[in-house]
Order: C-alpha cells, then sequence, then structure tokens
C-alpha cells in the first residue's frame, strides 16, 4: 500500500462517501437532463444558487447547510422558472435564455457575496465554498443530508420511471395520452435543482454540469436500456468521484472537484473510443472485418465466373453436375479485378484456412502452373455471390427502374450486405428469375447452375458480376 | 484620484460590453448564445499555459495561444458531435467543463500566484485595474481591450453582409458558394480573441454576460440588425457605468454589478419592449390557425 | 421512362445520398432540358428537398453527381438558383424586405464589394414583381407566410439566374401567393429559364407543371407529365414502398455499413 494513502483516515471516507453519494445522485438525474437534450440547464441552475445562498445566509445569519440549501433551492427553482417565462414569452430562444439567466443569477450571487464579505467580515468565508466546491470539508452532518437527498431521487426515480422515459423519449406522445406532463417537468426540475444543490459544494457552480451530464454520456456508449443506463452513469460517477478525491488527497494543494470532473472526462473519453458496439474502436474493428470479408467474397467470386466462363454448360444446364474450378495464379485473379496484391494474398490465406480455397502444385506435365483452385465449397459461395449480384441488378433494374448500365456498382456493394433471409425476399420479390438485366444465367441456390434451358449467345457482359 | 479610477474601470467595461455585445448578437441570432458560455470557459487552461511560458497575461503570444484553444473548443465540441454522436448541447458540456477543471487544476498548481487565482478566473479584477502598469497612457488591460474592440469593430466592418448572411440562410450562403465554415471560424475566432482579453479584467461570467445580455436586450428593441447592433453596445456601456455606480454603493464586486445591471435592463426590456413579453401574444404571425385559438386560452409551445 | 435529353440543363447522374447510412436517394438519373418548369413530386420523406439539396452540393453525397449547363456546380453558381425552405430560416431575424432580397445580389457582387444603385434597383424591380414593392422596408418578421414566400421568390429572381431550383414554394401559402407564384414561374419558363419545384400536393402538380419527376427514394420516372401522370406509375410513387429497399438500408444503418463502397 502507498505511503501517501492513509486509509485509517476517517477524513477520506468522509470526502469519499460524500463525494460519491453526491456523483451517483446527480448522475441519476443528469441523464435524464441528457436525454432529453437539456445539458445545459444544469450548468444554469447550479450557476443560479448563488444569490439564493447570500440570500439564505443574510438572512438565516448561519453558514449550516440547514440554512443555505433551502435558499439554493429556491433560487434554482427561480432561475428555472425564469428561463422558461423568457423562452415562451418573447422571441429570446431557450438557448439564449439559459445563457442570459445564468450570468445574471451568478453575477447578482457575486454582488451579494462580495457585499457581505464586506459588510459582514470574515463570516461569509464559508461561502465561498460554493464558488469553486471544497469536497475536503464535509462534515458528517452533511453527509447524512447527502445520504438522504440521493436516497430521496433515488427513490423518485424509481418509483416515476415509467412517466420519466416517456417524457424523455417521446414528449408528445406522453402529452397526447394525458400524461400529467407539467407535473413531471416539474418533478424533474426539483430532482435535478436538489442534486445541483448537494453538488455546488463539491464541484463548484462551473463544474456542477459535467456532474450532470458526463457520467450520462458515458453511460449511453454502452446500453441502449434507460435502467441500464441509470445504473451504469451513477456507477461511473461514483468511480470518478472516488479516483478524483484519491488525487486531491494524496497530492498536496489539489482541489477534488476539478479532478474529479478530470477522471469523469477520462471515463467518457474511454467509453467513446472502446465501449463494445458504439465505440469508436469497435466501429473501426467492425468496418475493417467487413473490408476484409469483402475482399475474400470477390476472390471467391472471380473463381466462380471463371468456371463459368470455361464451362458455361456446366453453369447453366440442370443436372449437368457441378463445375469445377479452374486454377488461378495469383497473377491471373490480379488480370481479372483490381485487387490490391497484399490484401488479395492475405484473403487468400484465409480462405484457405477455411477450406474455400486449395494450392495447386504445379504438375510435372507442365499442362497446368501452380496456383489456387476453390474447393466445391469456395465455388458454392462464389456462386451465391454472384447469384445476389444479378439479383440485386435485376432487382433494381425491374423495381427501381434504374437503367441496366447504372446497377453494377451498386450491386457489388449490396452483395456482401445481403443477408440469407433478404436473400430469400429478393428472389421471392423478383418471382424467382433466370436471367440478370445482362442476359446472365442467375447461380441456382445450390451453388450449380442456372435453372435456364439454353444459354443466350450473348457473351457475359464485361460489367456482370 | 478615486475619481480616475472610476474612468478606468467603467471605460474598461465599456470596452468589453460594447466588443461582447457586438460579437454576442451574431451568436444570438445564429443560437450559437451557449457557445460564448463554453469558449469563455474553455480558454482558461490555454491562459494557464501561456502564462507559464511567458510569466505575463499581456503579450500577443499568450492571447493569441489561449485563443487557439478555445477555437479548438469548437472544434471539439463539433467532433464530439459528428463523429463521437453526441447530441450538441451535451458534448458542449463535457468539452468546457473538461477544459475548466484542467485549467483550475493548473491554477491550483501554480500557487499562491498573484496575478492568477480562482477568484480572478470567476469574477476578475476589474476594481484594480488603475493601478496597473501604463501602455500607451493607459490600464494594460484598458489599451489592449481597446485594440480588441477596434478589430472587433474592423472584421464586423468588412465582414457585414457576410456574417449578415450567413446568420440569416446559411443554406442560401452554400448554395451561392460562400463559405460558412469560414465566417463561423471567423466568428468564433473574434470570440475567442475578445475572451480571453478580457478574462482578466472582467473574469468568465462577466463575459458570458456581456455575449448574451445585450444582444437579448437589442433582440427585445428593434427588428433591423444595424439597430440591434446598436442598443447591444448601448446597453453594455449603460451596465457599466450602472454596475460601477452600484459597486461603489455597496462596496461589492464590480463585474457582479454590471451583471446584476445588465439582467435589470433586460428585464426592463423584457417587459416593456416592443417585442417583449407585452406585444409577443399579440404579434405572432396570423396564419389562420392562430386565429382558430379562442381569446385567451393558452399558448401551448 | 427513361428519356434522353440533349444538352440537358440539368443532369443528375447516379446520385446516392444516405443519412446515417440509410438511404435518402438511391440511384437517381434523369436530365432536365431548357426552358420547362419541372415538378418534383412524391409521397412525405421520398427525398425530394434531399434532391434538391444535393444537386446544389448542400449535402453530401454518396455516390454520383449533378452537372448544370454540362459544368460543375461551381463553376456555374452564378446562373443556378436555389429558393430553400421557408421554415429553413428563422424569420424572426431582423432585416427588412429589402434586405433579404438584396442577398441575391451578393453572389454576383461578391462579399465585400459596395453594393450598386442597380443592385438595389434590381432588387426593387423582383420586389415588384411578387407584389411585395409597398414592404420593401418591412420587417420580414412582420410579413404573413405567403409573403415571406415571395420575398424568397424575389430574392432568387434578383440572382438573374438560368435555372432555378425552390424548395415547396407552394407549402403553405395563401391563393394570392400562389397564383404569383404560378404566373412568376410561367414567366420565367417563357423567357427559356428553367425552373424545377418540389411540390408536395399531387392534385395541383398535373396542373402547374409541364414536367413531372416522380420520386419515392428512388426515382420511379421523369418526363413530360402527359406520359408521367399515368395511374401505373402513381401508384408505383405513392403506393406499396419498397420494403426490401428499406430492409437493405435498415441492415445497413443497424450494422453501420456502407452501402457504397
Amino acid at each position: 500500500m502507498p505511503q501517501w494513502l492513509h486509509l485509517d483516515d476517517p477524513n477520506l471516507w468522509l470526502v469519499l462517501a460524500g463525494t460519491v453519494l453526491v456523483g451517483a445522485a446527480s448522475a441519476l438525474v443528469g441523464v435524464f437532463a441528457f436525454l432529453r437534450r437539456r445539458a445545459l440547464v444544469g450548468d444554469a441552475v447550479a450557476h443560479s444558487v448563488l444569490p439564493g445562498i447570500a440570500l439564505a445566509f443574510v438572512v438565516g445569519q448561519s453558514r449550516s447547510l440547514a440554512v443555505l440549501l433551502p435558499g439554493a433551492f429556491i433560487s434554482g427553482l427561480l432561475a428555472l422558472w425564469s428561463i422558461d417565462a423568457i423562452a415562451r414569452n418573447s422571441r429570446i430562444k431557450p438557448d439564449a435564455a439559459t445563457g442570459l439567466v445564468l450570468s445574471v443569477f451568478f453575477g447578482t450571487g457575486i454582488l451579494l457575496m462580495t457585499w457581505i464579505q464586506r459588510s459582514q467580515g470574515a463570516a461569509q468565508a464559508g461561502l465561498d465554498r460554493f464558488l469553486f466546491g471544497q469536497a475536503a470539508g464535509i462534515l458528517p452532518t452533511d453527509l447524512y443530508l447527502f445520504a438522504a437527498v440521493a436516497a430521496f431521487l433515488a427513490v423518485c426515480i424509481a418509483i416515476a420511471l415509467k412517466e420519466f422515459r416517456l417524457l424523455s423519449f417521446d414528449p408528445e406522445f406522453a402529452r397526447a395520452i394525458g400524461m400529467p406532463f407539467r407535473s413531471l417537468e416539474g418533478l424533474l426540475a426539483v430532482l435535478t435543482v436538489l442534486a445541483v444543490v448537494i453538488g455546488v459544494q463539491t464541484v463548484g457552480v462551473v463544474l456542477m454540469a459535467a456532474l450532470l451530464i458526463t457520467p450520462a454520456a458515458a453511460a449511453r456508449f454502452w446500453t441502449d436500456r434507460l435502467g441500464t443506463m441509470l445504473l451504469l452513469a451513477a456507477g461511473i460517477a461514483a468511480m470518478g468521484s472516488m479516483a478524483g478525491s484519491m488525487v486531491s488527497y494524496a497530492v498536496p494543494r489539489q482541489p477534488t472537484g476539478p479532478w474529479i470532473i478530470v477522471a469523469l472526462s477520462a471515463l467518457a473519453l474511454a467509453s467513446m473510443a472502446f465501449a463494445p458496439r458504439r465505440g469508436w474502436l469497435a466501429q473501426r474493428i467492425r468496418l475493417a472485418a467487413y473490408r476484409r470479408k469483402i475482399a475474400r467474397e470477390n476472390v471467391l467470386k472471380a473463381f466462380w465466373h471463371a468456371a463459368e466462363e470455361q464451362r458455361p454448360e456446366v453453369a447453366s444446364v440442370p443436372g449437368a453436375g457441378h463445375p469445377t474450378s479452374p486454377v488461378l495464379s495469383e497473377a491471373q485473379l490480379l488480370e481479372r479485378r483490381a485487387f490490391v496484391p497484399r490484401s488479395l494474398r492475405r484473403s487468400m490465406r484465409k480462405l484457405a484456412r477455411q477450406g474455400l480455397l486449395q494450392a495447386v502444385q504445379a504438375q510435372p506435365d507442365a499442362v497446368s502452373a501452380a496456383g489456387w483452385q476453390a474447393t466445391p465449397e469456395g465455388l458454392r459461395a462464389g456462386a451465391r455471390l454472384a447469384r445476389i449480384h444479378r439479383l440485386w441488378e435485376l432487382y433494381l433494374t425491374e423495381k427501381l427502374r434504374i437503367a441496366p448500365d447504372h446497377v453494377h456498382d451498386d450491386a457489388e456493394a449490396i452483395e456482401h450486405l445481403i443477408t440469407p433471409e433478404l436473400e430469400a425476399e429478393l428472389e421471392a420479390v423478383l418471382d424467382h428469375p433466370e436471367r440478370d438485366p445482362h442476359g446472365s444465367a442467375i447461380p441456382r441456390p445450390n451453388g450449380t447452375g442456372s435453372r435456364g434451358k439454353d444459354r443466350t449467345e450473348k457473351p457475359i457482359n464485361p460489367k456482370a458480376g | 484620484m478615486i475619481g480616475s479610477d472610476a474612468f478606468w474601470i467603467v471605460l474598461t467595461g465599456a470596452l468589453v460590453a460594447v466588443a461582447s455585445g457586438l460579437l454576442g448578437s451574431f451568436l444570438l441570432l445564429r443560437r450559437m448564445a451557449l457557445i460564448g458560455d463554453a469558449i469563455s470557459h474553455a480558454v482558461l487552461p490555454g491562459i494557464v499555459l501561456a502564462f507559464l511560458f511567458s510569466g505575463n497575461l499581456h503579450s500577443l503570444p499568450t492571447v493569441l495561444g489561449a485563443a487557439a484553444v478555445g477555437l479548438l473548443s469548437t472544434i471539439g465540441i463539433e467532433a464530439l458531435h459528428r463523429r463521437g454522436g453526441l447530441p450538441g448541447d451535451a458534448s458542449m458540456g463535457l468539452v468546457f467543463t473538461f477544459l475548466f477543471a484542467v485549467g483550475v487544476i493548473g491554477v491550483s498548481s501554480l500557487g499562491g500566484n498573484a496575478d492568477l487565482d480562482q477568484e480572478c478566473v470567476l469574477y476578475g479584477e476589474l476594481a484594480f485595474i488603475g493601478f496597473e502598469e501604463r501602455l500607451l497612457g493607459m490600464p494594460t488591460s484598458t489599451t489592449i481591450l481597446l485594440a480588441n474592440l477596434l478589430l472587433v469593430l474592423g472584421v464586423l466592418g468588412v465582414g457585414y453582409r457576410g456574417l449578415f448572411l450567413t446568420t440569416f440562410d446559411a443554406g442560401y450562403a452554400a448554395a451561392i458558394g460562400i463559405s460558412t465554415a469560414f465566417w463561423h471560424y471567423l466568428l468564433m475566432g473574434l470570440v475567442s480573441v475578445t475572451t480571453v482579453v478580457s478574462f482578466e479584467a472582467v473574469g468568465a461570467i462577466l463575459v458570458v454576460a456581456f455575449l448574451i445580455g445585450p444582444a437579448a436586450i437589442g433582440h427585445l428593441l428593434t427588428d433591423k440588425l444595424p439597430w440591434l447592433l446598436t442598443w447591444a453596445a448601448v446597453s453594455g456601456v449603460f451596465a457599466s457605468l450602472g454596475g460601477y455606480a452600484l459597486a461603489a454603493l455597496l462596496d461589492a464586486n464590480v463585474a457582479g454589478a454590471m451583471t446584476a445591471v445588465l439582467g435589470f435592463e433586460f428585464l426592463l426590456a423584457f417587459l416593456f419592449g416592443p417585442y417583449g413579453w407585452s406585444t409577443w401574444r399579440r404579434r405572432r404571425p396570423q396564419t389562420g390557425l392562430e386565429k382558430l385559438r379562442p381569446l385567451g386560452a393558452p399558448v401551448k409551445p | 421512362m427513361t428519356t434522353a435529353i440533349a444538352d440537358p440543363v440539368l443532369e443528375v447522374h447516379d446520385l446516392t445520398v444516405t443519412y446515417r447510412q440509410k438511404p435518402a436517394l438511391w440511384d437517381i438519373d434523369f436530365g432536365i432540358p431548357q426552358g420547362v418548369l419541372v415538378g418534383v413530386v412524391g409521397p412525405n420523406g421520398a427525398g425530394k428537398s434531399t434532391l434538391i439539396k444535393a444537386i446544389m452540393d448542400l449535402v453530401p453525397t454518396a455516390s454520383g453527381y449533378a452537372n448544370c449547363f454540362g459544368q460543375s456546380l461551381d463553376e456555374v453558381r452564378q446562373r443556378v438558383s436555389y429558393v430553400p425552405q421557408r421554415e429553413s430560416v428563422d424569420w424572426d431575424f431582423p432585416a427588412s424586405a429589402l434586405d433579404v432580397v438584396l442577398m441575391g445580389r451578393y453572389g454576383k457582387r461578391g462579399l465585400f464589394r459596395r453594393l450598386s444603385n442597380r443592385d438595389r434597383r434590381v432588387a426593387r424591380e423582383c420586389l415588384r414583381t411578387v407584389g411585395l414593392e409597398a414592404f420593401a422596408d418591412r420587417q420580414i418578421a412582420q410579413l404573413s407566410g405567403g409573403q415571406q414566400q415571395r420575398v424568397f421568390l424575389a430574392r432568387a429572381l434578383a440572382q438573374e439566374a438560368d435555372l432555378y431550383l425552390m424548395d415547396e414554394p407552394f407549402a403553405g401559402v395563401d391563393a394570392a401567393t400562389e397564383r404569383t407564384t404560378l404566373e412568376l414561374l410561367g414567366e420565367l419558363r417563357d423567357q427559356g429559364k428553367t425552373i424545377v419545384v418540389v411540390h408536395h400536393d399531387l392534385q395541383t402538380a398535373a396542373e402547374y407543371f409541364d414536367w413531372i419527376v416522380l420520386l419515392n427514394t428512388r426515382l420511379v420516372a421523369y418526363g413530360p407529365k402527359a406520359e408521367v401522370f399515368t395511374p401505373e406509375l402513381l401508384q408505383e410513387t405513392y403506393g406499396g414502398s419498397l420494403t426490401l429497399l428499406a430492409n437493405v438500408s435498415e441492415l445497413a444503418r443497424k450494422q453501420n455499413l456502407p452501402v457504397r463502397e
């Protein structure tokens, strides 16, 4: 255990418990702010509690949270109401109203606080912590308050989860089915202000927005479910809060709040980069895998085309047996299609491992050169691609009325995307066709030739897949 | 001496107010009011970094370096939004709080360095402007802010039509071949520079107030862009004057007082302005549907 | 329905536009000759506005291109005038009707040169053409929806272009505006200009336009209205959607894979 970490220091535990409670509570509320695209409303509320705190101090003549927090609460709600009133009743848009209320309330708060400071002396020092946050000063009694507020928030959200989900996801519908829309919105506003009120003194007014939004944004990358997202956001917030508190505890002169925010931002960035499925890396990997699959499939298709050209009667006459794959050298493959040589070799190695391609040694009689040959299974896979390609071309010309000479590129992309179900749908929609718009036979599903009785003399269109 | 102090405070506040008010008017009309908020917080690490390197807040490299961070933050917000798939407001909140946190950590690490502390970051040291070293006969910050205002006026003068068009109808502007990105980043750059040079004198929060407040007041008072800009500048100057008086009366922070006065001005404009609350409902466009709504029925947003 | 057009004023070639991988337009390919009034018609979400925006290079395209006057748009922007949807701007913006119409001169004059008296004269002339001469100095917020739409028309006229692309100019306007607009479009056509109009109303389309482009994600048909306005083609445009195409796009979107290589 590192020297600096005095786990027996009760103060450390106080700070850890306090920041984790505050972080998790804010994250729960923040999820809804995030989903409702109201990320910066929390910012406004955080800035706006200041005048309330100052006035509460003047009226109550006390620095205890029991006196200050009601003031903060009222002024936070008043700010939310003002934003709403301005945006609703004038041409000022909600974002401008938010920024305006935020700065005016905050400036007024600064005015009042400095006034108190000058007129009442040092007693004001305690108010400063609301500006920049001061987690180190958490008292046991504060902790009870935090725990009570956090529990209240969690219970409210658990009870009204269904309603809040609808409110976030489809407010129009919520209104239409007669939900008490305004009350729900009001409840959410109250919860937000509560979270902010206990949060500002840990991280300060400016960074409060991050305590609300950043965990929610991070959680969004891991899940699509609201329940999971709430739990994840709370968990992420707890992790970030712990990390931040540790740093500021271990390193002298380091503020807690900013380190919590830095830790949370790092978690959000990491989620964005590394979360499965929605993360940046996962998408990159998926795209790269898809590209490699395309490359491999194009190799198989090239073998099938070669087989088709070599023995068209096998390809087109039913019952004539399976076509056999010709032996193609790398150079011949490159001639057929502009493969990137390096990726071509990689594709072929992989296909060989999958048993779809096999290497053929040069025969001693020198009739056939060394090269590669598709296995029957590989040829079937190639046939399937050619089949989808030609079906899609037909679909585009018949159903989308696209000119036959314009459909090739499209089919080249789509053939790799289509699933067996879509393939069946495609065939059904086209009523089990036999020829593509260029006159080429459409291979049958089992990889043998088409059902066509005879093959027209028309040469294979160079553009045909 | 007191009298001359007052003069410098009011003048400096007014210089910030006019520059921010003009830029803020375009931000407001572009529905980007909050980007000013974001930039004004995001420049902090840039200021700290530049301060570390040059040991002084007033050199040109400091200003440009910090402004570059502000500009970068807008690009970062864009990137998180476009490539990261986050909603625009959330990516804004994420970026500026992170940068501000880094900045505050930097400020704390600087220790007791008198020139840059947490309070000054948020609400500035306008009251002590008179004690600053003189540059060209004025306190250094005042001179720099004057230069900044001239820069803003110059760019707005030359680029008025470009900003006007890209703000009103970006689609049409792009259609006739005007680079909307250029005008966007030009405006962002000016906001960043203005924020940085105003930062030390008035603090982040007054910059935000001056970016949004005067523009909002102007928007409630007139329907002509030149007049909007004028009203924004005038209301900013009045807030500077009134704020000083209020601060002197209460012996309180000047930037906070200016913000409070600005808020009061907005309230007046909102209550009595020709496009404020009193006329808003009457004036809404006379489409047929609106007329069907019985008088006195609540307006659904 | 793939009429070959000699020397098309507007040529769209293999245009595909995707929004977050979901195709909004699929392989659109057509040409428009000079001097016709064209209506782009199709159901909601058919990509009508997207088509106009893609032609004007306002949305990124996945494949294909559009040419005007046989050149790329950048070379001939002055000759192409675009009328966006009325809802696309904030009409609370502090500007007068004349201010907006003068924007039509910015392309010619550049952003930094002073507008000449001729520019102002042309702008007022255009306002008179759309019947808003008396409203030149009126703030746009105080205009009715139809009048706002006519201001947009006047701005397009002020550009003195040869090809007009208009996005829903008839949407939500009063009868007077509809009449004025229609007359105006007819006059422009008679002067040899080409006008492409996105139109939402099938009932009036046959009456208003010479040519019709039937669009529903893909191009169903285009050509003179007598050829195109057949029950079968309309049924195809408005009738059953192409579920297969939708399924394929949905698959691509869900897996975030490109529909173009």
